[in-house]
């Protein structure tokens, strides 16, 4: 627009425009750099009350602007030619010249930079016409139905301002300018006082006036939400000087959301300055900039939940890489702290509500010492599990409880708060920093897991349900997350349960795979055992008649022999007899195998009676007797009794005694003692004959095991069984050289 | 029993060798000796003919030695029964004992030990049957002074 009027103004071209230039009625000036008149037209002179040639090179400033704007319009001046915005701003603008006679006439300017073709400044050019008359005809004739007009039209100017600033901005322009008031201001409730936020003419006195106050026409307006209006007041009681020399004020609350937001206040140096119709104008006035206000306020929490939003896609994204449950809830509270709260306490708890270790307060805005303090001083969970009883349920703010300060109860029950606040004073809006703000992080199954407490708003501001909705979300996560952590927790040690139990099972499985191949070959054994058994008894049984026969058959031979004595040379007979007697001899051997053959394999049957255990020995001793050199010495207790069969048993100790004096050819020692131990008796078979080798201790009691030329390898294997079939157990330590005990372990019945 | 008569002995046993020694044996003794291999045979034969002693081998293929045993017994009460067991145990003894055998022996049996018990079962067989009367009139007498007593 600007660049075009100065290709229709180019200098070259002045001069035949100029006569067209004095034809207007319009007063056309071109400045240079410095402020000096480079052309004024006809009727600008005129206007002025000079001749064109006694303006020409003046300064417009020093010459022809009173005094009273010289400077303000100086520096415009030096913004318009300095910058593009300048002449933006300052395109349009009214202001009065002086007169050769000292008339201030009002002119309303349009403003244009002259440049050069390369782009340089080098003037300005402004067109101006006399609004001197317009302007009284604006302030004192304009009709009220003008006004109504005009406020109509401005309503949407103030709907366009990008802030509460701006408003401010508008409506005091508006009610200078459009509406013709000499004094303007707006001023706004903040907490306890009213603040003068801008005015227009003079400047106030006072900036803020506090809302306790007894007098100001202000703070009447505030507490009776009503317009006051005052047309004398000095002698006015209410009044309080606020601009110098006023004599009329007229304020109009602003009401935005029912709450008083700020004051409308218009004042005159003249006395009855304000009508009904002014008093209307500016509560319409009000009205319009509550609407503006009101909408701005909106599109400002719109912007903070935008900014909520923003906040929560990120702690989302942040989350997702973390695992551990504190850094998780660590997020939780960045986040809630990052959405305007400058303390925040997050806690989990036990089932009794208590915290468990320092680690277990995750917070946000605090500092080491203040943690260390909270720890230290922390409530009882018996008092929080109060808190979240039904009594507290008149303070609840969806799941946030809310006890503020001037609550009676609340200033009874609880003491002043810990830690200071972080707000200052002027910080707080209706937010006292002795108001307590928390709630439970609650599992689905209402169990409460963790207690989130803040403090501290940002804003200044109580919470509402509104702005605490997305604190809730954050504290359903905050519940999740330490839900989670306990179901992982669970499940972990149910793995670690079960890994153990999956060890242990193999151990067992091992064990019994162990005993399995044990019994196994236990049964094979017994098997093999029984099948020995059984041969034995068939064997045994089998050889019995041919032992027969031979006994028979070497008696008719002996008798043949006898028969023969005398025809044989008595050394040959003596011979024959010999021969004879040995074969009764091995017959006679022949027949102990064969028993020891049948003894294994017949079934052993138990009858357990008490026996006198000196006697079984004594008896045993007395028909085997100890070959000479062998010292035989019993240690017994007299009246030591055993619980055993006593024909098996006695079998047993004669086998192990009968193999001891076998085991001493040399002669030595055997001792025989026993003892009651752990509801077994022990009978211990000690001798110092030869031992047995190491290789073969395991294998002695096997049947047909035998070291003996002359054994059957069946003896210990017998004694073995009737032992087991006492439930009783025998073993041998033996020595190499040294001796061998047997020890018989027998159970003792009660 | 007439003078000169040879006593008379049943043996049982299933071993043909056994029989064919301790026949030799017997007979070489001066005893009238018949065999069987198996029980029916022996009790048979029991029937048919008089026998001072019988000698029974516990097992026999047909039937158990011992109820050959009590078969003999129950018929021929004068009969002296030696059982002649393979395995030693008590109850056996206690058994054929009850069964009403007059002596038990433990295979094998020494030659000599089975002569000299055949030898004095037969004496007993002898003295009991020269007794008789006189033990039959002491029995009484005891039994009446028993009867006597008791009331």
């Amino acid at each position: 627009m600007s660049k075009r009027n100065i290709d229709i103004f180019q200098i070259e071209e002045l001069d035949s425009v100029k006569k067209y230039l004095d034809l207007i009625s319009a007063i056309v000036v071109v400045l240079d750099l410095k402020g000096n008149v480079q052309y004024i037209n006809s009727y600008g002179a005129n206007l002025l009350g000079y001749n064109v040639e006694q303006i020409i090179g003046k300064n417009w400033f020093n010459n022809f602007i009173p005094s009273s704007v010289r400077k303000e319009l100086k520096d415009i001046f030096s913004t318009i030619i300095a910058t593009n915005n300048g002449i933006r701003k300052y395109h349009y603008y009214e202001n009065p010249v002086l007169s050769k006679n000292g008339e201030e006439i009002m002119i309303a300017w349009k403003n244009v930079l002259l440049e050069s073709e390369d782009g340089e400044i080098f003037g300005t050019l402004s067109t101006g016409i006399n609004i001197t008359e317009r302007k009284i005809l604006d302030t004192t004739k304009k009709t009220f139905e003008d006004k109504l007009a005009f406020l109509n039209y401005f309503a949407s100017t103030l709907n366009s301002a990008k802030s509460v600033r701006e408003v401010y901005e508008h409506v005091v322009d508006g009610l200078s300018k459009m509406l013709g008031f000499e004094y303007a201001m707006f001023i706004a409730v903040e907490k306890n006082i009213l603040r003068i936020k801008t005015f227009r003419g003079l400047k106030p006195i006072i900036e803020e006036i506090p809302l306790n106050s007894q007098k100001g026409l202000t703070v009447k307006a505030v507490k009776t939400r009503r317009t006051v209006i005052s047309n004398d007041t000095w002698n006015d009681k209410d009044y309080i000087e606020g601009v110098r020399g006023v004599r009329s004020e007229l304020c109009v609350p602003v009401i935005v959301n029912d709450t008083v937001y700020g004051i409308i206040d218009v004042q005159s140096k003249k006395i009855n300055a304000f009508s009904e119709e002014d008093a209307r104008l500016v509560e319409i006035l009000a009205a319009h900039t509550a609407t503006a206000i009101s909408n701005i306020e909106k599109q400002v929490s719109l912007e903070k939940q935008y900014k909520q939003l923003l906040s929560l896609m990120k702690f989302s994204i942040d989350i997702i890489g973390i695992s551990d449950v504190r850094a998780r809830l660590h997020k939780v509270v960045e986040a809630i702290y990052n959405l305007g709260w400058r303390r925040v306490v997050l806690s989990l708890r036990d089932e009794n509500l208590e915290i468990r270790s320092p680690e277990d307060i995750i917070t946000a805005g605090l500092s080491e010492e203040e943690r260390k303090f909270l720890w230290e001083h922390r409530t009882p969970g018996t008092l929080w599990k109060e808190r979240f009883s039904p009594i507290f349920d008149r303070y609840k703010i969806g799941q946030f409880y809310y006890l503020p300060y001037e609550d009676e109860f609340v200033m009874d029950t609880f003491s002043k708060n810990v830690l200071d606040s972080k707000l200052s004073e002027e910080e707080t809006l209706d937010w006292h920093p002795q108001d307590l703000l928390y709630a439970p992080l609650t599992l689905p199954d209402g169990k409460i897991v963790g207690i989130l407490s803040i403090d501290d708003p940002v804003d200044g501001r109580r919470p509402t349900q509104y702005t605490l909705a997305p604190l809730e979300l954050f504290l359903n996560y905050a519940a999740l997350a330490i839900e989670n952590a306990q179901l992982i927790r669970q499940l972990k040690e149910a793995q670690n349960r079960l890994s153990e139990y999956a060890l242990e099972l193999e151990n067992r499985v091992k064990e019994r795979t162990k005993e399995l191949l044990e019994a196994q070959e236990k049964l094979l054994r017994n098997e093999r055992l029984a099948t020995i058994g059984e041969v034995a008894a068939s064997v045994g049984h089998d050889l019995r008649n041919p032992l027969q026969v031979i006994l028979y058959e070497s008696f008719v031979l002996e008798n043949i022999v006898e028969k023969t004595a005398n025809v044989v040379d008595d050394k040959v007979l003596a011979n024959l007899k010999s021969h004879v007697q040995r074969i009764k001899e091995q017959v006679n051997y022949m027949n102990k195998i064969v028993s020891d053959l049948q003894d294994y394999g017949k079934q052993i049957t138990i009858k357990t009676v008490k026996v006198d255990l000196n006697s079984i020995i004594m008896n045993i001793l007395s028909t085997n007797k100890a070959p000479e050199k062998i010292n035989v010495i019993v240690n017994i207790p007299s009246g030591f009794t055993i619980d055993a069969d006593p024909e098996n048993i006695k079998r047993v100790f004669t086998n192990i005694i009968v193999n001891a004096f076998q085991a001493m050819p040399e002669g030595g020692t055997l001792t025989i003692y026993a003892e009651n131990e752990d509801k077994m008796t022990k009978i211990y078979f000690k001798d110092t004959g030869l031992g047995i080798p190491k290789e073969n201790i395991e294998k002695i009691f096997q049947p047909l095991f035998t070291t003996k030329a002359r054994g059957t390898g069946l003896g210990l294997a017998v004694c073995k069984r009737i032992v087991e079939a006492h439930n009783g157990t025998i073993e041998v330590e033996s020595e190499l050289g040294k001796g061998s005990t047997f020890i018989v372990k027998l159970p003792v019945k009660s | 029993m007439g003078v000169g008569e040879k006593p008379r002995i049943l043996v049982v046993d299933d071993d043909l060798d056994i029989l064919q020694s301790l026949k030799e044996i017997l007979e070489t003794r001066g005893y009238h000796v018949e065999v069987a291999e198996n029980a029916q045979k022996g009790l048979d034969v029991a029937r048919k003919k008089f026998f001072n002693l019988a000698i029974l081998d516990i097992k026999l293929p047909d039937m158990e030695g011992t109820e050959l045993l009590a078969k003999i017994h129950k018929e021929k009460p004068e009969i002296m029964k030696i059982m002649l067991t393979g395995y030693p145990s008590l109850e056996n003894a206690v058994r054929a004992l009850n069964l009403g055998a007059d002596a038990y022996l433990m295979k094998p049996v020494n030659p000599e030990e089975l002569l000299k018990v055949v030898e004095e079962k037969l004496k007993e067989q002898r003295e009991a049957e020269t007794m008789t009367e006189e033990k039959v009139a002491e029995w009484i007498e005891k039994r009446i002074q028993k009867l006597e007593q008791s009331k």
